[in-house]
């Protein structure tokens, strides 16, 4: 006798429930044990699964960043980094426009034809 | 005890222990009668001996708990788990459709609301309320110390109550 009657009712109609479809002893006893399990999944499919993931694993572990070599990601972030078409963006004023002017000072050079 | 007298005890012992082993194997028939009948043919066959230091019923619900785990071991059940999780098995904490058993309303919320506890409280209480042994005998099936036994009653009957609430 348990301390919860409502479990022990409900526990006690799972058993009958149960019991009125366990099979027979006698043919249970001496039928042939299985070699094999029936119906659950054969450790070979468990085995297919485990060999799955871990090919799914190192392929992401080891897949390349992109097809940019490391050395050109490296010059890329560097600050000196200068770009294969810098060389048309070169004007004869490039000067002037890097410079600030200063008041009062004059630049002949312009002005000579 | 002769042969004979073994396989009376356990024609005597064999619904208790039916329901016993579809308890052990997550509701799974099959699982369960092939585990009742190794388990049978062990101790007939003399690889398991009942020394008398308990009950039999007692002692041979230990070895087919032992004789289940060994085949759930040996199939790969330890996988079962996580891999369910992996391909998203639909209704995980449902045990299998009645089992070919005719089972009421009542009886599947009980045994969905069981499936969601931790194994060793479903244990107690099953061998508890389900067996009618004490919680001595229940800690010498599931090889736990008294102490534990108790404490596991306590939580899993706790827990168990919660969940029956909640699903009426």
């Amino acid at each position: 006798m348990t301390d919860d009657p409502e479990l022990e009712r409900r526990f006690a109609r799972l058993r009958e429930e149960e019991a009125a479809g366990a099979p027979a002893f006698g043919p249970l006893l001496r039928r042939p044990a299985p070699a094999v399990s029936r119906s659950r999944p054969g450790r070979g499919l468990v085995w297919l699964a485990v060999a799955a993931l871990l090919v799914i694993i190192v392929g992401i572990a080891t897949r390349r960043p992109g097809r940019i070599p490391e050395r050109e990601l490296l010059a890329m972030a560097s600050p000196e980094w200068r770009g294969p078409t810098d060389f048309l963006l070169v004007l004869p004023d490039n000067q002037a426009l890097r410079s600030v002017p200063r008041l009062g000072a004059v630049d002949l050079d312009w002005r000579i034809p | 005890m002769s042969r004979e007298e073994l396989e009376r005890e356990l024609e005597r012992l064999h619904p208790a222990a039916f329901g016993w082993a579809l308890s052990c194997c997550r509701g799974e028939r099959t699982a369960a009668e092939d585990a009742l009948q190794a388990t049978y043919l062990k101790i007939l066959d003399g690889r398991a001996r009942y020394e008398g230091r308990s009950s039999l019923k007692t002692w041979v619900f230990g070895v087919l708990r032992r004789t289940a785990l060994e085949e759930r071991r040996r199939e790969g059940g330890w996988l079962r788990e996580p891999l369910s999780l992996l391909v998203g098995r639909a209704g995980h904490d449902q045990p299998e459709p009645d089992a070919g058993l005719l089972r009421s309303e009542e009886s599947r919320r009980l045994l969905t609301a069981l499936e969601r506890l931790p194994a060793r409280q479903r244990e107690v209480l099953h061998l508890v309320f389900y067996q009618d042994l004490t919680i001595a005998e229940a800690a010498e099936v599931s090889g736990v110390g008294l102490g534990t036994a108790r404490t596991h009653y306590a939580r899993g009957k706790a827990a168990l109550r919660r969940m029956l609430e909640t699903m009426r």
